[in-house]
């Protein structure tokens, strides 16, 4: 283009604009005026007071759908000053045993206590029994035609696989069918003498709370299957030495979530003027999906075993206070044995807890006992292969430990 | 037909003048370019993810939302070559080491040490009391060490092990360090990458002098918290990408294109090291400026 | 594709003929030789009705007798699936849902007659003395059961701010309450009665079947079509068939290895006249409330095919909770036909699914009749009902000619208590409820068949599950096929649709000539008519592929649809 004035023209209104994007911005000086104006008695108001006045609504109150939420501050009904540290069934004790023993105040044994051990060892199956137990493995992990939608499964070597979902039985399902089948099978074995005297129950929830070293610590858990019997467990017979576990520099309410809102409750599903009320055995399923550290790792076995130790826990003492008062925190007169199973299906854990105290502070010389044993494997791998049901390393020893821990009494 | 149109529609517009006037700004209203302001790129701001943090402090894994380079105030397009990438889930690092002013440090046990997809260097799970926190893992902790935490400075420096902290003048010179406090109180904490360390050189007056991993030397003031040791994954500089889909994966774009090695443009410029430098003090509050408007 | 099937059809009929007068022709020595070839009179074929609608039998007779030839229980389930991509679009009858007169329909489509029983109400005099000891000796624990069970659910809940509705309260009480009867009971019997030893017992399984029903009037749309043609006008008003799925959820079902014993003779069974009273609901279900679907046909009587299962259902427990929804202007006189409907539906879909892992299915007629129990409850209220399922042709033309029927005999409900006392007592408890209650659990199955007569439609003693193939790849191939139709994964491809606009401006009014034609409407094509195997085959990588990368016909997995 030629150089004309045409070219050289300027637009004085773009640059006014670009001008005024930089110097539009301005950080006001302290020039001393409004001090100067105050001591004369001169209020000094923003231009925002005068031009653009606060607004103040008034929220109406909507009847909506649902209840309204309750704030979770000062204003709800459960707050209490002294913060509450709260365990509930997704959680686990990232110190894992050691931390459910100190936390307890329960030494650990072992061994299972003698007269079951001996059960243990002295039981035969005949073949028939052991193809039945093979068969309810078979029922409840593959024959079983429901098909719901299994949770995602992620390689850990290659994340941004997006792998097809899988269909199946569910997890909840699978334990469920499991543990119905082997206690029915138990049960036939039993005969009627000793099954009259034990209730089943799906489902139940404990609730208790208790105080450990100026700490309070209110637990709530459910257990997948109740078994009452209606006489209570005899006490372990013996004495039993051991020291706690240290866990410095960690306290034992490590890992778990402090509030203040909270309920001290104590809660035992069934109440004590029934006639089986008295816990036997609590089998609790493991769900890895919904059960997880709460920094999201994996759940060790150590962990595992202080799950159980904590379920068998919550349900003697919420039993204890149950019977002897919810405000006691004292050495029991008479000792509360409660049996635990974990199992997700295919491993077991198995404990006995014997409840001689419920005061858990570290000072007191009465301790708790936990009588278990490592966990032990149903079988290896009960699937589809090559179109074929498949059940690989078979192991009767859950069985035997299962019947032996239904027929204690 | 048409005139009569042509003539009722100026009609009307005569009637109602201040109706014309309307549309007219709106006309004007939309050819208007916005002015955006946006962030520059290499200000200290990211813009691959944002993450959700609560109001207080957790170790459960935190969700985070991918920018793709955008900032997030005014959705602008601000650096190339981000985008996509497997979702990750973000640990909050508890990055000031708070320990004692006066007596015995406070030991800390190392619960785990876990990988952080949002991170190079691996994050390790640190109990204390009824506490659980995340600290960054050094090349050689394991899980049960016990790590110290004080803010003594004594007269003579301290043995430290891996994975303690202590102000800088209670490190003997020569201790390679990480978290770094750039000064103290400031939330602003260096030397977080996978591998690196800084070392201490030499001290004078109330400051120490430490090499950075980019081999600069700074004066810090001898109260600042470091943490002893080097962090870990030390092959991580080594490691290879791999492959194309594995950037994409890593959450990086295709590159622009733009480099080109022999034109000069990118050349590389060797120079001396500038000298040791004094860490300023942290700026002061930026002061609220007002923005005028003028409607031309 | 119709005309050109039809084509193909007609030649090979042609060809047939003529390779048939071929042959005579060049054998007339062999007629000389064979002297006792010859008949007095002469033997003809038969000749075929060449009319449309008999054309239409004749192929569906045809495929049902594929169906029959095929050797294993999954294959015909999935030659069942077979024309059908997106599934059949079936009637859902299911245990949530019983609408308003729904017992006709429920009788049509199973082809049952209903016996309705007194409730006794004083101990009938035939009974055994053991039996009364035994009752003595259950009433005590299932009075307990009771008290516990409505104890605990009772204490459970106070532990609950927002308890749960109505419905679910009751489903999870009478869950509670079920188990522990059936523990109790099986308990107490199980010393006298050898054969609850052996009762493999369902938790909440899934119960599922799959049947066509005939006699059906037609939809408006077809009714429409065929008097748009000449030749079919007359056929407009046929009645058609309808696909039916059951999908149920009992809360407890009871299984053995034998049969039940059957209460009505195979004479009484068979009963045109019976047959034809019968009532037959025309309308289509949706007039009801019944809603319908696509879904694959899918049996399950709660597993799995298996080698040695149980196979054979003895007892099953419904819930009732359902009623709670329904409208007080029902009436008392239809909740009572409702639990009969459900009974009906519920014990003729668990049967049918049982015969399906024997071979037979909705177009394969049964050998032997099928019996089961079936329990309706609430935990208080108790209806007794027994099914004898005899015939399962109620398809096509079936539905006039068949002269089977299907039998279910029933009592009204009854209490087993009045009530539960605000102490936890239980009030006014019912023997002769729990008598009812035991004799279902005392009723021995005894009735034991042959492999040969049990299974008359499977392979044979080597093959009968897809599993007893030798090949790998047709096992898993099967296996994975079967369950995935089962499983009611939504297929691959979504459901055909016509958006309204593409009716607006493609089809009603041709208004985007410029457009690529890429949908199916606008290249005549029928998705409906879309088949299972109609899908892209699994890729093989080259490192697997066998023989060798470079071999083109391994490319793609194998698949082995009947």
């Amino acid at each position: 283009m030629r150089l004309t004035n045409k070219l050289c023209a300027q637009h004085i209104g773009w640059h006014f604009k670009k001008h005024w994007q930089v110097q539009g911005r301005r950080v006001p000086r302290e020039t001393g005026a409004a001090a100067e104006l105050l001591k004369m008695g001169i209020r000094v108001k923003t231009p925002d007071e005068l031009l653009n006045k606060k607004q103040e609504f008034h929220p109406v109150d909507i009847v909506g759908i649902a209840p309204k939420a309750i704030a979770e501050d000062q204003t709800h009904p459960n707050w209490h000053k002294i913060a509450c540290h709260l365990f509930r069934d997704n959680n686990v004790l990232v110190g894992g045993l050691p931390q459910a023993q100190v936390l307890t105040n329960t030494i650990e044994i072992n061994t299972f206590p003698q007269q079951i051990e001996d059960a243990v060892s002295n039981s035969q199956y005949s073949k028939a029994v052991d193809r039945n137990v093979q068969n309810a493995i078979f029922s409840s992990h593959l024959l079983d035609a429901q098909q719901v939608k299994l949770p995602k499964v992620k390689l850990i070597e290659r994340p941004a696989f997006n792998l097809p979902r899988l269909y199946g039985i569910s997890h909840e399902r699978r334990n469920r069918l499991v543990i119905n089948k082997l206690l029915l099978e138990i049960e036939k074995l039993a005969g009627r003498s000793v099954t009259a005297r034990r209730k089943l129950m799906d489902n139940v929830t404990f609730q208790t709370s208790v105080s450990k070293d100026n700490d309070l610590v209110a637990i709530t858990l459910s257990g997948d299957k109740l078994i009452s019997s209606s006489r209570a467990l005899d006490p372990v017979k013996g004495k039993f030495n051991g020291e706690l576990p240290d866990l410095y520099p960690m306290k034992c309410v490590v890992s778990m979530k402090k509030q203040h809102i909270y309920t001290e409750n104590n809660f035992y599903p069934i109440r004590s003027e029934i006639n089986c009320s008295h816990p036997h055995t609590i089998v609790s399923f493991f769900d890895k999906t919904i059960v997880g550290n709460i920094h999201g790792s994996d759940v060790t076995k150590t962990q595992l075993y202080g799950r159980t130790l904590l379920k068998a826990f919550v349900a003697a003492a919420a039993r204890a206070k149950q019977i002897n008062g919810v405000t006691s925190c004292t050495d029991l007169q008479k000792p509360i044995v409660v049996q635990c199973v974990q199992t997700d299906g295919r491993e077991f854990h198995f404990g006995v807890f014997q409840l001689n105290t419920l005061n858990l502070n570290s000072s007191n010389t009465t301790k708790n006992y936990w009588f278990h044993r490592d966990s032990i494997e149903l079988f290896n791998d009960c699937s589809y292969k090559c179109g074929r049901p498949h059940l690989d390393g078979y192991n009767a020893e859950p069985f035997r430990i299962l019947n032996a821990f239904y027929h204690s009494s | 037909m048409q005139s009569i149109t042509r003539l009722l529609s100026t009609c009307t517009l005569t009637l109602q003048p201040h109706h014309r006037g309307a549309l007219s700004v709106l006309q004007q209203l939309r050819t208007k370019t916005k002015v955006v302001e946006k962030p520059k790129p290499g200000a200290g701001q990211q813009f691959r993810r944002t993450v959700h943090f609560p109001n207080e402090y957790t170790v459960a894994p935190l969700k985070i939302t991918h920018l793709a380079g955008r900032d997030p105030v005014s959705g602008r397009m601000v650096a190339k070559g981000i985008g996509g990438g497997i979702k990750q889930q973000y640990r909050w690092i508890k990055w000031v080491r708070d320990g004692p002013s006066e007596g015995a440090p406070q030991e800390e046990i190392v619960v785990e040490l876990l990988n952080d997809g949002c991170r190079t260097a691996k994050v390790a799970l640190v109990a204390v009391g009824d506490e659980l926190k995340y600290i960054l893992a050094t090349e050689n902790m394991r899980e049960g060490d016990i790590l110290k935490t004080s803010r003594v400075i004594p007269r003579i420096p301290v043995r430290p092990n891996d994975g303690d902290a202590y102000p800088l003048g209670a490190l003997p010179v020569g201790t390679r360090i990480h978290c770094l406090e750039k000064n103290p109180g400031q939330p602003c904490h260096l030397i977080h990458a996978a591998g690196t360390f800084g070392t201490i050189l030499r001290k004078f007056d109330d400051k120490v002098v430490v090499q950075l991993p980019s081999k600069r030397e700074f004066a810090f003031d001898r109260t600042c918290m470091a943490t002893v040791g080097r962090l870990s994954n030390v092959e991580h500089n080594k490691e290879h990408v791999g492959s194309a889909q594995r950037m994409r994966e890593l959450g990086n774009r295709p590159r622009s294109g733009l480099w080109k090695r022999k034109e000069g443009k990118h050349g590389r410029k060797i120079r001396r090291l500038p000298p040791m430098t004094t860490i300023a003090p942290p700026p002061l509050p930026k002061e609220q400026e007002i923005k005028l408007t003028l409607n031309l | 594709m119709l005309t050109l099937r039809r084509g193909e059809q007609l030649r090979a009929r042609l060809n047939a003929a003529c390779r048939r007068y071929l042959s005579v022709k060049a054998e007339p020595k062999a007629v000389v030789v064979a002297d006792a070839e010859y008949t007095a009179e002469p033997e003809y074929p038969i000749i075929r009705d060449l009319s449309y609608k008999s054309r239409k039998q004749h192929t569906a007779s045809e495929w049902h007798e594929q169906i029959r030839q095929l050797p294993t229980v999954e294959e015909k389930m999935i030659k069942v699936n077979m024309p059908r991509y997106y599934g059949y679009k079936v009637v859902d009858l299911n245990d949530t849902k019983v609408p308003y007169n729904a017992l006709p329909l429920t009788q049509h489509y199973t082809r049952t007659v209903l016996e309705e029983l007194p409730t006794h109400q004083d101990k009938p005099d035939g009974t055994k003395d053991s039996l009364e000891a035994t009752l003595q000796m259950a009433r005590a624990d299932i009075i307990e059961a009771l008290e516990y069970a409505h104890d605990v659910y009772k204490h459970q809940l106070s532990l609950l701010e927002t308890p749960p509705d109505a419905v679910t309260r009751e489903q999870q009480l009478t869950q509670i309450i079920v188990e522990l009867v059936n523990r109790s009971a099986l308990q107490v019997l199980s010393a006298d009665y050898a054969h609850l030893n052996e009762v493999e017992i369902d938790y909440n399984p899934r119960h599922e079947a799959f049947w066509v029903v005939g006699g059906v009037d037609p939809p408006k749309n077809v009714v429409k079509s065929k008097e748009g043609r000449k030749w079919q006008k007359e056929d407009a008003h046929d009645s058609v068939d309808r696909p039916v799925q059951y999908t149920g959820e009992p809360y407890l079902a009871l299984r053995h290895r034998h049969q039940l014993p059957t209460w009505k003779s195979p004479e009484e069974s068979e009963n045109l006249t019976l047959a034809q009273q019968l009532p037959r609901f025309k309308l289509d279900a949706r007039s009801l409330g019944y809603s319908v679907k696509y879904q694959h046909a899918v049996n399950v009587p709660g597993y799995w095919p298996s080698a040695n299962a149980p196979n054979f259902g003895m007892l099953s427990f419904q819930s009732r909770a359902h009623l709670q929804l329904r409208p007080t202007a029902c009436g008392e006189r239809d909740n009572v036909e409702a639990l009969h409907a459900l009974a009906i539906q519920s014990s003729y879909a668990w049967l049918l699914a049982q015969a399906n892992y024997h071979g037979f299915n909705t177009f394969n007629e049964l050998t032997y009749p099928l019996n089961t129990q079936t329990v309706i409850t609430n935990g208080r209220e108790w209806s007794f009902y027994e099914y004898q399922l005899n015939t399962l042709l109620i398809n096509g033309q079936h539905v006039d000619t068949n002269a089977r029927v299907n039998f279910c005999r029933g009592t009204a409900p009854q209490p087993l208590y009045a009530e539960i006392s605000s102490e936890g007592k239980c009030v006014d408890f019912n023997d002769n409820t729990l008598r009812q209650l035991l004799e279902l659990y005392i009723r021995a199955p005894s009735i034991q068949r042959t492999a040969d007569e049990l299974l008359p439609y499977v392979g044979g003693a080597t093959l009968r599950r897809a599993a007893d193939y030798e090949n790998v790849e047709q096992r898993e191939f099967l296996e994975r096929t079967f369950k995935h139709l089962a499983s009611k994964r939504p297929r691959h491809l979504e459901l055909p649709e016509i958006y309204m606009w593409e009716k607006l401006y493609k089809i009603d009014n041709k208004t985007r000539p410029m457009e690529a034609r890429r949908r199916y409407f606008e290249r005549d094509i029928n998705p409906w008519r879309r088949t299972l195997d109609q899908h892209d085959k699994e890729y093989v990588s080259k490192a697997e592929r066998p023989g060798g990368r470079k071999n083109r016909e391994g490319r793609y997995k194998k698949t082995y649809y009947p």
